[in-house]
């Protein structure tokens, strides 16, 4: 089943590399075997039954099929959304974001990640989590400006780099089960039943190399700087699969890591690692978000303080905080797609990515606006939505455990955070219409590079009918809509059972 | 058993000259030429300990290490090399003296750390030890050079300080993930010149200096 999954989905990939002429057949088929087959299959997974593809080279574990659930339904509609990208080409020149060529290198990414989340083998995961830097970055520079390649050189060395320390990590810890006198492997069930033997410094070593590598590439501060430039620069489909999967990737093979400590007896050094890394990235997020004027970039800092936030929920290690955490992985994921998928729209209708252009957006643009409008209020972590109530568990979490000052510490940002989302958003998409002005500003600057944007008075809504980018954002909104129903049983109770493969979990 | 051991050792002080080289060379075609040396050696320390301890899977290791990064990847940089004009010298931001005092600092450095992680009687330090100096050259490397395709030297020369630890400290990683490291260092390469000649057309140079505009 798995490899069926996986092949069809590599069927896809090589086709619209090829170009045919029935393209919007490839983009539906994707998304649907993304939604029905990848849905099918991950759910089975979390339900404990076993996948395998290339005679159980990868294998499909719950803590998987977790992570494969958020890929599928995100990336179902991040297809979608670049075949609408695609479907506007006739009118003006072909760029290459716009191309099948682009629909193609999506497809391979998607394929790259699904990989790694159904890896169990230490060395497997590093492979793919490797070959989704250089996929993506190939689709982050593929708008081919000075920013984008900037942004895509930076993000394709420093996550090398990182990963490059990870795999030496590695090596060091089959290196310390040679040492021990066993047979050397990288099979986390096998690592777990020998690990006890192994010299702790070595690793302790071992692991702060796995961690720092896999952070760079999870945008943990303060190795994040790749993050902001590369979500902010890439075409919408890239950014919002990179901040809603990717960063769950490589947090997955942190995960994983962290399980082989915790058999070693060495969890509360992980943990502690953990909870470290994700308290400098929401503090140093919660700051950068604040100053931004870039709508992109601000989802950036947005996506680091998340991924902190969930970084502090596997550090703390109690069920509670495990629980919270991966609900707080599928609010972000949802909703942050959406959000770079609407930030998307709004950047090619606006033709810029600063907020002060967008004012008033909302009444202009029904759809997009609205998107926008909900996946800020979801991010910014409003009552009545997942995110709101996966922070207040990760609180209430950090003080049953004990930790006053955590939490405190936690508490304040997040209130910033909120604050500062809050602000932005309905500044931009509720503030005064103000249109006039801004025009003669655009005169000023670039009226003549841009004359689409000085020429038509009104902006709207792109042409009405159906589009398969809006499309795509609706979908994506009311899967914003359904997450909080996992805080319910019986979704809670297979929540629960992901966690038990989480070190520190109930197991 | 014992000239293997010796044979040994000998290639690893040579990679580790090697690696001393390439943060004072200046010009391109040197540090490529360092690289090439520094490939051989690595495939041909992988062909000796594959004979000492029988390890079958090291053979093809070895011949992979040679194919790749001695014969392919030489060849396809010096294909791209060719059509960026103009002088290909790196203006590093420190001077060779400074590069080589550093380069013994870093040394000395893994040295104290493998020595405090191994545990001073273990046999495996200097292994460590030359394979983590390595490292640590290159992420100099691509620190203080600015030159994009140079940075990307950086990183091979990192990957090759992996391979050395996996065939010194492992005896070899499993089969499948050895290949796919090798599939990555492949594609890798590829995406990365793709993007070099990318920068070199919008920027009409590959100074990385030009790479500054995206901030805070």
């Amino acid at each position: 089943m798995l490899s069926l999954f996986i092949g069809s989905l590599g069927a896809f990939c090589a086709l619209s590399f090829l170009d045919i002429p029935m393209l919007w057949m490839i983009a539906i088929l994707g998304a649907l075997d993304l939604w029905l087959v990848g849905g099918y299959i991950s759910v089975a997974a979390i339900m404990g039954r076993h996948f395998e593809f290339l005679h159980g080279i990868f294998v499909l574990d719950p803590l998987g099929g977790f992570f494969l659930a958020i890929l599928s339904v995100v990336a179902g509609a991040v297809v979608l959304y670049n075949f609408g990208e695609i479907r506007q080409r006739g009118e003006t020149k072909l760029a290459a974001h716009q191309s099948s060529f682009s629909l193609g290198l999506t497809f391979a990414f998607i394929i790259a990640m699904i990989l790694s989340v159904s890896g169990k083998n230490l060395g497997l995961i590093w492979v793919c989590v490797e070959g989704t830097t250089l996929i993506s970055a190939l689709s982050i520079g593929i708008l081919n400006d000075k920013s984008a390649l900037e942004a895509a050189w930076k993000y394709v060395i420093l996550c090398t780099v990182g990963l490059s320390f990870s795999l030496f990590g590695l090596i060091l810890i089959i290196h310390g089960a040679t040492a021990a006198g066993f047979e050397p492997s990288l099979e986390p069930d096998a690592l777990a039943l020998m690990v006890a033997k192994f010299s702790p410094s070595l690793l302790k070593l071992a692991f702060i190399l796995i961690l720092v590598g896999y952070g760079t590439k999870a945008g943990f501060a303060p190795v994040h700087s790749w993050l902001p430039d590369a979500h902010s620069q890439a075409p919408a489909p890239t950014s919002a699969l990179l901040s809603a999967v990717l960063l769950n990737c490589s947090l997955y093979a942190i995960i994983r890591t962290a399980g082989i400590m915790q058999a070693a007896g060495l969890g509360s050094f992980a943990k502690i690692c953990l909870v470290w890394f994700g308290l400098m990235s929401i503090t140093l997020a919660t700051f950068f978000l604040l100053v931004q004027s870039d709508l992109k970039r601000m989802l950036a800092y947005s996506s680091i303080e998340h991924i902190g936030l969930a970084a502090l929920g596997f550090g703390l290690g109690t069920p509670l905080s495990i629980f919270a955490a991966l609900l707080h992985l599928i609010g972000h994921s949802a909703a942050k797609a959406l959000a770079f998928l609407s930030a998307g729209e709004m950047v090619h209708i606006f033709h810029s990515h600063e907020m002060i252009r967008m004012v008033g957006a909302i009444r202009r643009m029904p759809v997009t606006g609205g998107g926008l409008a909900l996946a800020m209020v979801v991010l910014s972590g409003m009552p009545p939505f997942s995110i709101f109530f996966s922070e207040l568990l990760l609180i209430w979490a950090a003080l049953t455990a004990g930790n006053i000052f955590l939490a405190s510490l936690v508490l304040i940002c997040l209130a910033t955070a909120f604050s500062g989302i809050v602000f932005q958003g309905t500044r931009v998409l509720l503030g005064e219409d103000i249109q006039h002005h801004h025009h003669d500003e655009s005169h000023d600057h670039n009226g003549v590079q841009d004359p689409g944007w000085a020429a038509d008075d009104h902006i709207e809504e792109a042409n009405v009918g159906f589009s398969w980018r809006r499309f795509s954002m609706i979908v994506l909104m009311i899967v914003v809509f359904i997450v909080p129903i996992f805080f319910f049983s019986p979704f809670q109770e297979a929540i629960v059972r992901i966690a038990e493969f989480i070190p520190g979990g109930l197991r | 058993m014992e000239w293997h051991d010796q044979l040994i050792s000998w290639l690893g002080t040579f990679i580790l000259i090697t690696g001393f080289l390439t943060v004072i060379f200046r010009r391109f075609d040197n540090i490529l030429t360092c690289y090439k040396f520094q490939s051989f050696a690595l495939a041909f320390m992988t062909l000796i300990i594959a004979h000492q301890y029988g390890e079958a899977h090291l053979y093809g290791i070895s011949l992979a290490t040679f194919i790749v990064k001695f014969l392919l990847i030489p060849i396809w940089v010096m294909r791209v090399i060719v059509k960026i004009p103009g002088k290909l010298e790196d203006h590093a931001s420190v001077g060779a003296a400074f590069s080589l005092f550093s380069a013994v600092a870093l040394l000395l450095l893994s040295y104290i750390i493998s020595r405090d992680i191994l545990g001073i009687n273990s046999e495996k330090v200097d292994d460590l030890a030359i394979s983590l100096t390595l490292l640590l050259l290159g992420l100099y490397q691509m620190m203080t050079r600015r030159k994009a395709i140079i940075q990307m030297m950086g990183i091979l020369f990192m990957e090759n300080a992996i391979t050395l630890a996996g065939i010194t400290l492992a005896k070899g990683l499993p089969t499948v993930i050895e290949m796919g490291i090798i599939f990555d260092v492949l594609i890798g390469i590829l995406v990365m010149i793709t993007l070099v000649f990318r920068i070199q057309e919008a920027f009409d140079s590959i100074d990385t200096q030009n790479l500054k505009s995206l901030k805070g």
